[in-house]
């Protein structure tokens, strides 16, 4: 199977839902650039003596935030969009029954199914970010003008927000990624459910799954199902971000200026130190069980194309 | 020289259904062969099979390959065309260009632009805007500009009109009879395409009812048109049918009847439908191969 | 679309037809018939089929093939055919003619010749 096959297959999801891409990739940037222009930012924060101080936050906080902010909400609004309308995606081109005109083409059923997965689970995410990020210096422009004046924006640290931002999205990207291998198991199992059973693929694949869980712990009292439940879905959070057990430098009791260069220079190396306390988290039985329940709810998938739907 | 396509005992089911059942054929190069059989006889089953969408059981080589085994690698010199107009409804005509162009190796984006340009459809209609027979146009022209050796084509002028199915049956002849390729062609329009034909297979519930080419078909089978008042004494010899024509009745027998029978009417060619009608709707199955 | 009658196979259809466009001069002896793949297009009808017809003009002697050239008129084709015709008019055609024009009644004096 060659890379421009590939690549065409790549280009067809393009072509499909760029529209709808665009518009769930636009409309968190839009939202908080109305909200800039048109709002206030402020925020709360406890003094030592245990009041609350209303205070207009430092101009590199405003910026971080709205850098970081967007990217986030971007890439995490993509990729539950993603997840939600994969067993959706499972079933796609049923309806109109051109899935018979793909099927007379000459591509593999495994290229079929990893080319649709890969751009809805990761390279839409990817772009999303992207776009968050570059959406967020239009907003940080807002912001700060708003509340510092234009002249603030500029004089922003622009090197360390840069640095900080990069080391944010690559530990983002590749976060995003090792959550996709976490979530593998449940997405793709639901998936294949939805590919046989249609319209009962999910609410089977939920009723099977409670009723496994609530047997086995009322019964042999053994809470397993809850458990890797939590465990599956714990890690993929932390994958994302904040694997580290001590949290993120907190950014909670400050405002000011200094104490947040500082922590945007502690970015760069924090993000390394994330990274490989999320990919020591994939060393566990349930993540490995996990990718071969994910191989087999894939292999489903090509069972099921391969009889024509 | 090998047979483009060779089946031998292929048997196709569907859960415990038999739809096909213990079928051989051979389809050579340079034959337009049509596929005949009532609905749910089983020809869009075997088409399946054909191109690796279904498991057989039975041997079944197209193209030197096993379809099942090797789709994606027959698909390349094989175009398929399942039913109806299946194109993706969200996509415009010339994504779909570009799409094959990059998804099928021998297609030519040229040769597709050229061909639609011949219809009413432009490139920049998306296709839920189209007519159900603008559809089948694109569809038509899209396979059209793949290099192909084998052309396997379930049904494909259900819902055009009279000038796009000459449009089709010039464009069959023009582009895949060069004597090396092959088409396999189901259609309930029989007599329209009898002429464009080299040979036929005939399936009735599964079961193969007649393989052969259509110069054989002349040779083997008699029709007589006759007078009514003979009807006794053509019945007497067992045709395979007997039916009406214009200023009388008409007979057709497998094989030549008696020369006493044959002195009583003036002998016709048989007609593909004519015979088709015969075969398939004997209650008894009337299993011959040619 | 050309509908083929009833009666005889499409190939010998075919044959004369591009008899009768002999007989007329097209095309003219010694030259060539357009291609089997040009006749197939322009009546739509499988290339085998038209070979076929090809080969039973042949075997009446009115065409010849031409190695690597193509299909030729024979010389003398046209004054063949024109005699064939007249033998089945004779035989055939005439005295289904003859027998009618004897019920209706008329005689060659009615008849208009010159016309």
């Amino acid at each position: 199977m060659t890379t421009k096959r590939f690549g065409a297959l790549l280009q067809r999801e393009w072509m499909q839902h760029q529209r709808g891409w665009w518009i769930l990739m636009a409309t968190p940037v839009v939202v908080l650039l109305l909200v800039a222009i048109f709002g206030d930012v402020e925020i709360t924060l406890d003094a030592e003596d245990d009041t609350s101080v209303v205070r207009t936050p430092a101009a590199v906080l405003l910026a971080m935030g709205s850098l970081g902010g967007l990217a986030i909400c971007n890439l995490a609004l993509a990729w539950f969009s993603s997840l939600v309308q994969s067993p959706g995606l499972a079933r796609r081109d049923l309806q109109d029954r051109s899935i018979e005109f793909w099927l007379s083409l000459p591509i593999g059923h495994a290229q079929s199914l990893g080319a649709t997965l890969l751009t809805h689970l990761l390279l839409l995410p990817w772009l999303a970010l992207l776009v968050g990020a570059a959406g967020g210096l239009l907003v940080s422009l807002a912001v700060v003008t708003k509340a510092w004046g234009l002249a603030a924006w500029f004089t922003l640290p622009w090197g360390a927000l840069v640095a900080g931002l990069a080391a944010m999205l690559l530990r983002l990207a590749i976060g995003l990624v090792l959550a996709t291998l976490w979530a593998a198991p449940l997405l793709l199992v639901v998936m294949a459910a939805s590919a046989w059973l249609k319209r009962w693929g999910l609410p089977v694949v939920v009723a099977v799954v409670a009723a496994t869980g609530f047997v086995l712990d009322r019964f042999f009292d053994w809470p397993i199902v809850a458990e890797t439940l939590e465990i599956i879905m714990r890690s993929a959070g932390r994958a994302f971000i904040g694997a580290d057990r001590d949290g993120p430098p907190h950014l909670a009791h400050v405002a000011d200026a200094e104490g947040a260069t500082q922590i945007l220079r502690a970015l760069p190396s924090w993000a390394v130190e994330d990274l490989g306390q999320a990919l020591q988290t994939m060393l566990s039985p349930v993540f490995v069980v996990g990718l071969a329940v994910a191989a087999a709810g894939f292999a489903l998938l090509v069972l099921r194309r391969s009889r024509g739907a | 020289m090998e047979p483009l396509i060779q089946a031998q005992g292929l048997t196709l089911r569907y859960g415990r259904k038999v739809a096909v059942d213990d079928v051989s054929f051979t389809i050579p190069k340079g034959r337009v062969v049509g596929l005949l059989g009532h609905n749910g006889a089983g020809k869009t089953t075997l088409m399946k099979a054909l191109v690796g969408l279904l498991p057989s059981q039975g041997s079944l080589n197209v193209l030197g390959v096993d379809p099942a085994r090797d789709r994606v690698a027959l698909l390349e010199r094989l175009a398929y065309i399942p039913d109806v107009a299946i194109l993706p409804r969200w996509a415009r005509v010339d994504e779909l260009i570009t799409l094959m162009s990059g998804l099928h190796p021998r297609f030519s984006a040229d040769r597709a632009r050229a061909l639609i340009k011949r219809t009413s459809v432009s490139l920049a209609d998306r296709v839920k805007s189209l007519s159900k027979g603008m559809v089948v146009q694109v569809h038509l022209a899209l396979v059209a500009a793949i290099d192909a050796q084998v052309m396997i084509l379930d049904e494909p002028t259900l819902g055009l009109d009279v000038l796009s199915r000459k449009a089709f049956y010039e464009m069959l002849i023009d582009e895949w009879c060069d004597g090396e390729r092959s088409v396999l062609v189901s259609t309930h329009q029989v007599e329209e395409i009898e002429s464009l034909l080299s040979d036929v297979i005939m399936l009735n519930e599964g079961k193969l009812v007649l393989s052969i080419s259509l110069e054989e078909m002349d040779r083997r089978f008699v029709a007589l048109s006759h007078d009514p008042a003979q009807a006794a004494a053509i019945a007497a010899a067992h045709p395979l049918l007997r039916y009406r024509v214009q200023g009388g009745s008409a007979a057709l027998f497998d094989g030549p009847p008696p020369d006493s029978v044959q002195a009583l009417g003036q002998r016709m060619r048989p007609s593909l439908v004519d015979l088709f009608v015969a075969l398939t709707r004997a209650p008894e199955m009337n299993r011959t191969q040619g | 679309m050309q509908t083929w009658d009833h009666k005889l196979p499409i190939y010998q259809q075919l044959a004369d037809q591009l008899a009768a466009r002999l007989l007329d001069g097209d095309p003219a002896e010694g030259e060539a018939l357009p291609s089997v793949r040009a006749l197939a297009s322009r009546y739509l009808i499988n290339p085998l089929t038209v070979s076929r017809a090809l080969q039973a003009l042949g075997d009446e002697g009115l065409v010849e093939t031409r190695r690597g050239l193509g299909i030729y008129v024979r010389p003398g084709a046209r004054e063949r055919l024109r005699s064939a015709e007249r033998e089945r008019f004779l035989n055939d055609e005439w005295p289904q003619l003859r027998a009618r024009l004897r019920r209706l009644g008329i005689g060659p004096r009615q008849l208009n010749w010159e016309e």
